[in-house]
C-alpha cells in the first residue's frame, strides 16, 4: 500500500514551509548569537551566549515571564472549561441550536487588532460598557479603570482573549463530541447512570483528545500572546502587562535584532519545554480507541 | 445525546437563559460598534448602547472616499483566495501521506510541521529570506509567507481527522483500480469536508486580517490589504469614534460574510459526525 | 462523488482566477521588486534628462498630512512632469518599518523624510548635500546646528523648517479667564496650577498611552537643567555619571512626584492619548500640554479656533529656557536616483517654492531669503525666547543612547505614582542597557 501514499504528496507543503518558514526561523536563531543592533556604528559580531546572559540579568525579562505565565494559565483554564460546558450544551438537540453555534464563533474571525480596539472602548473607566453594565445590575461599586489600573490590567486583557477564542475551542470540542458512540450513552442510561456519571465515564473519555488539543493550543497561544496586549495596553501601565511577545517586539524596535532574536529563541524553548511534557501526560490518559 | 437529561431540553428555561446570556456577551460588543458607526460625532463620544438619534450614513462614505478601498479589497481577495487554495491542497495531501505512512521518517516530518506552531517567525529574517528568493515586495512573496505560516496548523488539524478515516476505504478503492491521486481526490478529500471548511475559514481569516506582513513586506500602500489601508487612514481620526467604528465594521464585514457562508459546511460536518471509530 | 467534484471545480476555478490576478499584479510590480531602490525611475541621470521620472518618498502619516507637502508635490508634477510618490506609513509603525527595511538591507525609498538625526545619514546611506547650490543660503545659525551633527561638518538632508520648539502649549483663554499671567518661577507656576485646578480644569494632561508625550515633559525641562549643569549630556554620554547622579534630574523627578500628589495631572494618565489631549485642550478642559511644534498642524486642522501659545517650563529663579529640536528633513538615499532627488531638492529650496510653501506651513525659516508672515503661535512665542538667547538644542539629539519607546514607559512611572528613586533607577538601567547593546564606548 505504501506506494499509494507517495512522498511527492508531501513535497508541495514542504517546499514553501522549509524555503520560507524554517529558513527564517533558523536565520533568526543565528541572529540570536550576534549582537546586531541597527543603531550601532560598529559591525555586528558573534557573541555566542552573551545575549542570553544579558537577558537573564534583565529584570524586565522575569516580569514579562511571570505575566505571560499568569496570562497563559488563566486563559487556558477558562477557555477550556467554558468551551467544554458550552460544547456539551450545544451538542444537545434544541431549536435555534445552529444560531447559537454560529454566534459563539463570530469573535474568532475578527482580527485581534480590531477586538483590541473595541475593548479599549468597552473597558473605559467612565462610560465604558463594562462599567455601565456593572452599574446596571447594581454592582456599580465594582467599576474600575480596567486597562489603566495596574491591579486589573493583566486580568482585563486575559478576559479579552477568553472572550475572543472560547468559540474556537468550542468548535474543536464539538467536533470531538460527534465521535461519542450513541450506543454507549444509551447503555449507560439503561444502567441507570445519572447525567454526571455518564459524562465522566463515557463522554469525557471520547472527548479527551479534543480537550487535549484545546489545552495544548491554548498553552502555545498564551505564551506567544502579543496582538491583544499590543492593541490594548502595549505592555502598560508601566510594565504591568508586559509579556514575552511585547518585549520581543519592543526590543526589535530598539534596533537590537540580536537581543530580540535571543528572546524569541528563549520563548520558543519555554513553550517546547512546557507543552511537550504536558502533551505526553495528557496523551497517557487518552483511552485507546 | 450526550448524557444530559432525556426530557426535551427546551423545557429548561435555565438552559436557554445561560445560552442567551453567553450569546449576548459575545455579540454585544459588535452591536455597540455597529450602533456607534452611524452616530454623529458628539453622540458617538459617549460610547453606549443607545439608539442613534439620526443615522449618519455619511460616516461610511467618508471612510470609503479617503482610502483606496476597492484596490485593497482586490489585494485582500487575491492574497487570501490563492493562499487558502494552496494551504488546503498542500496540507491535506501532506497530512494524508504522513498519517498513512506512519514510519520514522514521516513521523519526523510531522513533528517538523508541528514545530511550526511554536517556532518564532521574525520579520527581518523573513525579509531577508524573501529577498534571497527574489520575491520580496511581490504578491507571490506575501502569498508564500501566508502559505508557509498556515501550513503547520492545517497539517495538524487534518492529521487528527485523517486518523479517523479507516484504511479499509483506501484499500477498497485501490482494489477498484485507483491510483494515488485518484485515491486521494475521489475518496479521501471529500470525506475531509468538515475540516476543510474549518481550515478554509481559519486560513482565510489569517490572511484577510493580516496586518504585520502587509506592512513590512509590501512596499507601497497600493498593494496593501483592507485592514491595513483602513487602519492607516483611521489612525489620524482616533477621537472621531463614529468614524473609527464605521472603519471597524467595514473591516469586519467581508470576513463575516465568508464565515456565514462557510459555517453551514462546518456545522453540517459536525452533525454528520466525522467518521466514527 | 458529485458534490465533491463540484467543490473541487470551484476551488480550481477560483485558484485560476486568482492566479490571473497574481500574474497581472506581479507584472505591475516587477519593476518595483527588481530595482534596488524600489522605484520605477525611467529618466536618465542628471544631464540625460527630459524624460519625467518618479521618485518614492517614505514618510510617516502625520508628516505627510502636514499642510503644504502634498500641494508642493502636486505643483512639482505640474511644473516639471516628474512625480514624487508619497508612501506614508502610520506614525506608530514608522520607526519599526524603517528599521526593518534598513536592517534587512532591502529596498528603501528614494527620499526619506525623518528627523535630522546624527545617525540617519549612515543608516540611510544618504547622499551628501554639502556642495549643493542652495546650502549657502541657509541661515548661519541653522547651518551650524545641522553641520554639528556630522563629524566632518557635512550636510546630509534638506530641512523643512528652521527648528521645532518643544515646551508648554497652553490655552490662552483659560489663562486669561482666570486672570493668570505666564508663571516664571516654580512657586508662581504652582500658584497658577492651583487656581486652574480650583476652577475644575485639569492643569496638565499627560498622555502615557501613546508613549512619546511623556518624554516631552523631560525634554521641556532639560534646558533649565543644562543652565545649571552644562556638561550634563556629555557626562552621560561618557557614562561618567548616571542620570540618578545628576541632581537636576532627581530634583525634576521629585518635582513631578509632588505635582502628581497635588493633583496637577489628569487621572487617566495610563490610558490618555495624544489625540484626546488635543481635544481636551481645545475644549478648555485642560490648560497645558507638554508638546512639540508638530502639534501645530493638528491643532490648525482640527481646532482652528483655539487660541494657544508657548511658554517655557518654570525654574527656581524664573530664568527659563526652551528646547529647540532639530527640524524634520528630507534625505536622498544614495543610488541611481540620488541625482533626481537632488534635482527635486533644488526645486524645493528655490525662493518661489519656499515662499509658496511658507504660505501653507508657516514655520521658522531655514533660508536667509525666506520671509514667513503669520508664523504659528508656538513659533512666534519661540522667536521671543530665541532673540533673548534663551534656547538650548534638544538633548536627545546629543545623547548617544538611542531613545526607545520602553523608556517612555519607565518615565511614565513618575506620573503614575512610582517613587522618584525607583523611576531614576529603572531609567538608568534602561539607558545603560541600551547603550551596551549599541556597543557605545564606556558602557
Amino acid at each position: 500500500m505504501k506506494k499509494y501514499y507517495p512522498f511527492y504528496f508531501v513535497v508541495p507543503a514542504l517546499v514553501p514551509y522549509i524555503g520560507i518558514y524554517i529558513a527564517a526561523v533558523l536565520f533568526g536563531f543565528g541572529l540570536a548569537l550576534t549582537d546586531w543592533n541597527v543603531y550601532s556604528m560598529s559591525p555586528s559580531q558573534f557573541v555566542g551566549l552573551g545575549n542570553f546572559k544579558m537577558l537573564f540579568q534583565n529584570w524586565q525579562f522575569g516580569l514579562a515571564l511571570r505575566h505571560t505565565a499568569i496570562f497563559t494559565l488563566v486563559t487556558a483554564v477558562l477557555k477550556t472549561v467554558f468551551a467544554l460546558l458550552l460544547a456539551l450544551m450545544l451538542n444537545a438537540k434544541f431549536p435555534g441550536r445552529n444560531f447559537f453555534r454560529a454566534a459563539f464563533f463570530v469573535p474568532c474571525v475578527v482580527s485581534t487588532l480590531v477586538v483590541g480596539y473595541i475593548f479599549n472602548f468597552l473597558y473605559q473607566a467612565d462610560g465604558g460598557l463594562v462599567n455601565q453594565a456593572l452599574t446596571w445590575i447594581g454592582l456599580g461599586s465594582l467599576a474600575q479603570d480596567w486597562l489603566g489600573d495596574p491591579r486589573f490590567a493583566l486580568f482585563s486583557v486575559s478576559m479579552i482573549d477568553v472572550w475572543q477564542w472560547t468559540g474556537f475551542s468550542i468548535v474543536i470540542i464539538l467536533a470531538g463530541l460527534q465521535s461519542v458512540p450513541k450506543e454507549l450513552i444509551e447503555a449507560a442510561k439503561i444502567d441507570g447512570a445519572g447525567a454526571f456519571r455518564t459524562f465522566q465515564n463515557v463522554t469525557f473519555q471520547f472527548v479527551r483528545p479534543s480537550v487535549n488539543i484545546c489545552i495544548i493550543l491554548s498553552l502555545i497561544g498564551g505564551f506567544k500572546v502579543f496582538d491583544v496586549v499590543m492593541a490594548t495596553t502595549q505592555g502598560g501601565p508601566g510594565f504591568d502587562t508586559e509579556v514575552l511577545g511585547t518585549m520581543i517586539f519592543k526590543s526589535t524596535n530598539g534596533g537590537s535584532l540580536g537581543y530580540s532574536g535571543a528572546l524569541a529563541l528563549v520563548q520558543f524553548l519555554i513553550i517546547t519545554v512546557i507543552t511537550l511534557p504536558t502533551l505526553t501526560a495528557l496523551r497517557q490518559k487518552e483511552v485507546e480507541l | 445525546m450526550n448524557g444530559l437529561s432525556v426530557k426535551p431540553v427546551a423545557k429548561y428555561a435555565g438552559f436557554y437563559a445561560v445560552l442567551i446570556v453567553m450569546t449576548v456577551i459575545v455579540l454585544v460588543p459588535f452591536v455597540l460598534v455597529l450602533l456607534n458607526s452611524v452616530k454623529d460625532l458628539a453622540e458617538s463620544s459617549v460610547v453606549s448602547l443607545t439608539w442613534p438619534k439620526k443615522f449618519i450614513w455619511s460616516n461610511y462614505s467618508k471612510v470609503f472616499s479617503a482610502a483606496d478601498i476597492w484596490g485593497s479589497l482586490k489585494n485582500g481577495i487575491l492574497e487570501s483566495v490563492v493562499s487558502v487554495a494552496a494551504v488546503v491542497l498542500f496540507s491535506s495531501m501532506a497530512s494524508f501521506a504522513i498519517i498513512r505512512r506512519d514510519t520514522g521518517g514521516y513521523k519526523f516530518l510531522f513533528n517538523l510541521f508541528v514545530i511550526g506552531l511554536i517556532a518564532p517567525f521574525a520579520i527581518v529574517p523573513a525579509m531577508k529570506v524573501l529577498q534571497f528568493w527574489h520575491i520580496s515586495g511581490t504578491y507571490i512573496g506575501i502569498i508564500a509567507v501566508f502559505v508557509s505560516t498556515n501550513i503547520p496548523f492545517s497539517v495538524f488539524l487534518y492529521a487528527g481527522f485523517i486518523k479517523g478515516i479507516p484504511r479499509e476505504l483506501d484499500e477498497s478503492a485501490v482494489l477498484d483500480g485507483a491510483r494515488p491521486l485518484t485515491l486521494f481526490f475521489r475518496v479521501v478529500f471529500p470525506l475531509l469536508q468538515p475540516v476543510i471548511a474549518t481550515s478554509t475559514v481559519l486560513v482565510f481569516m489569517n490572511c484577510w486580517n493580516d496586518f504585520t506582513f502587509n506592512l513590512y513586506f509590501m512596499p507601497n500602500a497600493g498593494m496593501w490589504n483592507m485592514p491595513l489601508t483602513i487602519f492607516s487612514f483611521m489612525s489620524m481620526y482616533s477621537t472621531s469614534w463614529n468614524l473609527v467604528c464605521a472603519d471597524i465594521i467595514l473591516t469586519i464585514l467581508p470576513i463575516l460574510i465568508v464565515y456565514l457562508l462557510a459555517q453551514k459546511y462546518i456545522i453540517a460536518g459536525m452533525t454528520s459526525g466525522a467518521v466514527k471509530g | 462523488m458529485r458534490p465533491a467534484g463540484k467543490k473541487l471545480l470551484l476551488l480550481a476555478l477560483l485558484t485560476a482566477m486568482a492566479c490571473g490576478f497574481a500574474a497581472c499584479g506581479s507584472k505591475d510590480d516587477a519593476g518595483g521588486a527588481a530595482s534596488p531602490s524600489g522605484s520605477a525611475a525611467s529618466g536618465a541621470t542628471a544631464d540625460g534628462g527630459n524624460k519625467p521620472f518618479t521618485l518614492t518618498m517614505g514618510i510617516s502619516t502625520s508628516n505627510a498630512n502636514k499642510p503644504g507637502l502634498k500641494e508642493m508635490v502636486q505643483l512639482y508634477h505640474e511644473q516639471t512632469g516628474n512625480t514624487i510618490e508619497i508612501q506614508a506609513i502610520d506614525d506608530k509603525q514608522w520607526d519599526n518599518v524603517l528599521n526593518a527595511r534598513v536592517a534587512s538591507g532591502g529596498e528603501l525609498w528614494d527620499i526619506i523624510w525623518d528627523k535630522y538625526r546624527w545617525e540617519n545619514q549612515i543608516k540611510f546611506k544618504a547622499a551628501e548635500l554639502t556642495n549643493e547650490p542652495w546650502v549657502s543660503r541657509i541661515n548661519d545659525s541653522v547651518l551650524a546646528t545641522l553641520k554639528g551633527y556630522s563629524p566632518e561638518g557635512k550636510l546630509w538632508a534638506v530641512p523643512y523648517a528652521g527648528s521645532q520648539t518643544i515646551g508648554i502649549v497652553y490655552n490662552k483663554k483659560v489663562f486669561s479667564d482666570l486672570g493668570i499671567s505666564i508663571p516664571k518661577t516654580i512657586a508662581e507656576f504652582e500658584a497658577a496650577a492651583d487656581k486652574i485646578k480650583a476652577a475644575g480644569i485639569t492643569p496638565i494632561y499627560i498622555a502615557a498611552k501613546d508613549g512619546f508625550p511623556v518624554v516631552q515633559v523631560l525634554s521641556s525641562f532639560i534646558p533649565n537643567m543644562e543652565k545649571t549643569n552644562p556638561t550634563m549630556i556629555d557626562d552621560l554620554n561618557a557614562n561618567k555619571k548616571k542620570w540618578s547622579e545628576i541632581p537636576e534630574f532627581m530634583d525634576w523627578l521629585k518635582l513631578m512626584q509632588s505635582w502628581r500628589e497635588k493633583g496637577y495631572f489628569n487621572k487617566d494618565v495610563a490610558t490618555g492619548t495624544y489625540e484626546n489631549s488635543q481635544k481636551l485642550l481645545a475644549e478648555g478642559k485642560v490648560a497645558m500640554l507638554f508638546q512639540g511644534e508638530w502639534i501645530v498642524a493638528d491643532l490648525k486642522n482640527k481646532y482652528p479656533d483655539l487660541d494657544y501659545g508657548l511658554m517655557a517650563p518654570p525654574s527656581k529663579d524664573g530664568d527659563n529656557y526652551i528646547d529647540q529640536d532639530n527640524p524634520d528633513a528630507m534625505y536622498a538615499v544614495d543610488g541611481p536616483n540620488a541625482e533626481h532627488a537632488k534635482e527635486f531638492f533644488r526645486w524645493w529650496t528655490s525662493k518661489e517654492t519656499l515662499d509658496k510653501y511658507g504660505q501653507l506651513n508657516p514655520l521658522l525659516p531655514v533660508f536667509k531669503d525666506q520671509e514667513i508672515d503669520n508664523l504659528n503661535p508656538m513659533a512666534k512665542d519661540a522667536q521671543v525666547y530665541a532673540k533673548a538667547g534663551k534656547t538650548k538644542g534638544h538633548w536627545n539629539n546629543r545623547y548617544l543612547v538611542t531613545y526607545t519607546n520602553d523608556m517612555n514607559n519607565v518615565l511614565a512611572g513618575i506620573f503614575l505614582g512610582t517613587p522618584a528613586e525607583k523611576v531614576a533607577q529603572m531609567w538608568d538601567d534602561f539607558c545603560i542597557s541600551q547603550g551596551k547593546q549599541q556597543k557605545l564606548p564606556n558602557f
